[in-house]
């Protein structure tokens, strides 16, 4: 049974497609670049575009940072939409042959082949078809978003579509599965895991001419590491400090995919204060500031801690005299 | 309207729309729940105003 409905869905697939890309769509996906070029070029090879790009549209994409390969995927997509030459298209079976060899006769003409389609017309209504439930969920980056997304397929008339493949696409989402068939009350479930970006999460569904979006909120997730910068520089490991100035640590808390995370109960400790001291601690809901003042020549740890994470730095401070060359500021 | 009007209205509304996914991006991370609704609905309207034109016949500029 479930083989036979496998077989269906995946001739439905076939049949169906995925819908072409508008320049929008085109537009929005090069400006969030969460796809790679490589990614972005072969989605446009798979779905093709609604309309054949010009000069101004190849422009737009160049400014956008399309690189070479999107810009040949756009070139031969608009070249598969222009309009054909001749009335009518005969099929001809080529064999490979070598550039010296004599030319074939020409061959007898034969009656255009028959080819035998089982097509279903069925008018997939943008009006009554949609996302019914799952959307608008919010969630932590990376993790599975707790309720399933439901679209549910209507005709015209209202009357639900079963048995048709739903195509659905992730921007800063994963779909699993990316596509699936509507079941007998015209509704396709599908799992959602949003990316790894904080802000927003798109998913976009596709049946036959219709499309629709829908959209999720991301968050951080938890902290998982302190960033410690000097400057524009970040500090890890060992740095020395210049001698003779006041020096200001700015400190944030990331989550796993380096989004930032609300910075939690900021300190810093030093082992040994005869050689620098902490003059002072600051900290607002995403930054925090830890100052600093060298006293004397030498070598301590410092420690920072916040989010109930430690940071060990080792900080040497040279001699006011002969300071070389330091690390911060 | 002739196919000039539509011709110009489309890239007028590609040109705010390539201006607004540009300066989304420098802030989408501020963006909370009303925002990014606002943005789907700006995004289906763009898509129906290529939709509609695409319709329409006229040649692309």
């Amino acid at each position: 049974m479930s083989q036979t409905l496998n077989a269906l869905f995946a001739v439905l697939l076939a049949m169906q497609g995925t819908a072409p890309l508008r320049k929008s769509d085109l537009v929005r996906l090069l400006s969030d670049a969460v796809l790679a070029p490589v990614e972005l070029a072969q989605l446009v090879r798979r779905t093709c575009l609604t309309f054949a790009p010009t000069d101004r549209d190849r422009n737009d994409f160049r400014l956008l940072g399309a690189d070479a390969s999107l810009l040949a995927a756009v070139d031969d997509c608009g070249r598969r939409k222009e309009p054909r030459r001749t009335a009518a298209v005969t099929s001809v079976r080529t064999t490979p042959r070598s550039p010296s060899a004599p030319q074939p006769p020409p061959p007898a003409p034969q009656p255009p082949p028959v080819f035998q389609v089982q097509r279903v017309i069925v008018r997939v209504s943008a009006e009554r078809s949609g996302f019914v439930s799952g959307g608008g969920q919010r969630g932590r980056a990376g993790t599975q978003l707790p309720r399933a997304l439901v679209f549910e397929a209507r005709d015209s008339a209202g009357a639900v579509l079963s048995g048709h493949a739903v195509t659905f696409t992730g921007i800063n989402a994963r779909i699993q599965p990316g596509a699936a068939p509507t079941d007998a009350a015209g509704q396709a479930r599908v799992g959602v895991t949003l990316g790894e970006r904080v802000g927003s999460a798109t998913v976009i569904a596709s049946i036959g001419v219709v499309e629709k979006q829908v959209a999720f909120n991301v968050a951080a997730g938890p902290a998982t590491q302190l960033v410690v910068m000097c400057g524009t520089s970040s500090v890890a490991g060992h740095f020395a400090l210049r001698p003779d100035s006041v020096i200001a640590l700015r400190v944030s808390a990331q989550d796993g995919f380096a989004n930032p995370t609300p910075l939690l109960g900021l300190r810093a400790a030093v082992a040994d204060a005869r050689i620098f001291r902490v003059l002072g601690v600051a900290q607002d809901s995403t930054f925090g500031t830890v100052t600093l003042k060298p006293d004397q020549p030498g070598t301590t740890s410092l420690a920072v801690i916040a989010n109930g994470m430690r940071q060990y730095l080792t900080v040497t401070v040279p001699p006011r005299a002969a300071p070389g060359k330091t690390d911060c500021p | 309207m002739d196919c000039g009007g539509l011709a110009t209205g489309l890239v007028s509304i590609e040109n705010l729309w390539i201006t607004y996914n540009t300066e989304r991006r420098a802030r989408m991370a501020a963006f909370d729940q009303r925002r990014a609704s606002q943005d789907q609905a700006m995004y289906a309207a763009v898509d129906s105003v290529e939709s509609r034109f695409e319709h329409s016949g006229c040649p692309r500029p």
